[in-house]
């Protein structure tokens, strides 16, 4: 009877320990639309500094999290030529994410990543303003460091694969809404039970 | 006199305020080319921008004189500002304004302008319009 019990809260445990909800938080700054592909944002934009990010873990399932992030960046306008004659792009992006965290030593790990991004982008300037959508697919690789109980110092690198929501003429279409771009951040994770 | 001098300002601070307001959902594309004497005419300025209140009746790119009665230029807020290449040849794209689907081209090269008239649903085609060749 005391092996089965005994048993039974050892499975109640581990239980417990693989599986948690709201148990990670990301806070991060860093560049946004470094690198841009051939494209008219990415054409028209200069890098974002700084673009703000938070993520919050949701349900964690042994190492894999699902959750929602946040984004936010502001870009200046460099060339006005195919674009239009405004000054700078506010591009806000709610989303959802997956992670996978792989303990590389004792107090440091990889997270990678994938995400859905819904971006919203807010286009002023000279009297105008301009409203335009994406969906995009996020790819992203963070490293995290221990430094605390619960805190890993983080550093990140993202790559956005974005579709604009525009119709246009054919031939100009994959020019128009194909938009990609890499990111990267710099902040503070905080996470409980994962080294 | 302060209830006055503020019933006066006031039409001026809603006029400071309008904004032209657009949408990325649509996009036409815009190609030409200017030419001067037979001769493209490179470097120069190109703006373009919307128009309210006039109404074409017909697709034809023409240079518009502004003491025509029906041929009103606005040189208000610009949404695009791009130049000629070497070619004197003009790309560029407009997204969709939301009050208007009409636009006026100026074309300035030195201290001269000219403009064009009607960009308009008479002329655009799949999200496509050809200015064709504007003699400055």
């Amino acid at each position: 009877m005391c092996v089965l019990l005994s048993v039974s809260s050892y499975a109640q445990d581990e239980k417990k320990s693989n599986i948690n909800f709201v148990n990670t938080y990301q806070f991060t700054l860093g560049f946004a639309n470094l690198a841009p592909n051939e494209s008219m944002m990415g054409d028209a934009h200069a890098e974002a500094f700084p673009a703000i990010g938070a993520r919050l873990g949701i349900f964690s399932y042994n190492r894999f999290t699902v959750g929602l992030h946040l984004n936010l960046h502001r870009m200046p306008v460099k060339n006005n030529d195919f674009f239009g004659h405004f000054e700078k792009t506010t591009v806000f992006t709610p989303g959802i994410y997956i992670s996978y965290y792989q303990p590389v030593t004792e107090e440091s790990l990889f997270e990678p990543y994938i995400s859905y991004d819904n971006s919203e982008y807010t286009t002023k300037g000279y009297g105008k303003e301009l409203n335009a959508e994406s969906n995009g697919l996020g790819l992203g690789l963070d490293y995290q460091h221990k430094v605390g109980n619960r805190a890993y110092v983080t550093f990140g690198l993202k790559y956005s694969i974005n579709k604009m929501r525009t119709e246009t003429h054919p031939n100009w279409e994959k020019y128009m809404n194909n938009y990609n771009f890499l990111s990267a951040k710099i902040g503070f994770t905080f996470s409980k039970g994962r080294l | 006199m302060k209830k006055l001098l503020l019933l006066a300002l006031a039409p001026s601070l809603f006029i400071n305020c309008t904004r032209d307001y657009y949408e990325n959902d649509e996009r036409i594309i815009l190609e030409g080319k200017v030419m001067r004497n037979n001769t493209p005419l490179k470097n120069a300025e190109v703006r373009i921008y919307p128009v309210y209140n006039t109404s074409p009746t017909s697709g034809i790119i023409s240079e518009l004189t502004p003491n025509s009665s029906n041929d009103y230029v606005d040189d208000g807020h610009t949404i695009i500002k791009t130049k000629t290449d070497a070619s004197g040849k003009i790309a560029t794209s407009l997204p969709r304004n939301i009050n208007t689907h009409i636009y006026a081209i100026k074309i300035s090269s030195g201290y001269n302008s000219k403009y064009y008239g009607y960009i308009s649903q008479y002329n655009t085609n799949n999200y496509y319009v050809n200015l064709g060749t504007l003699n400055y």
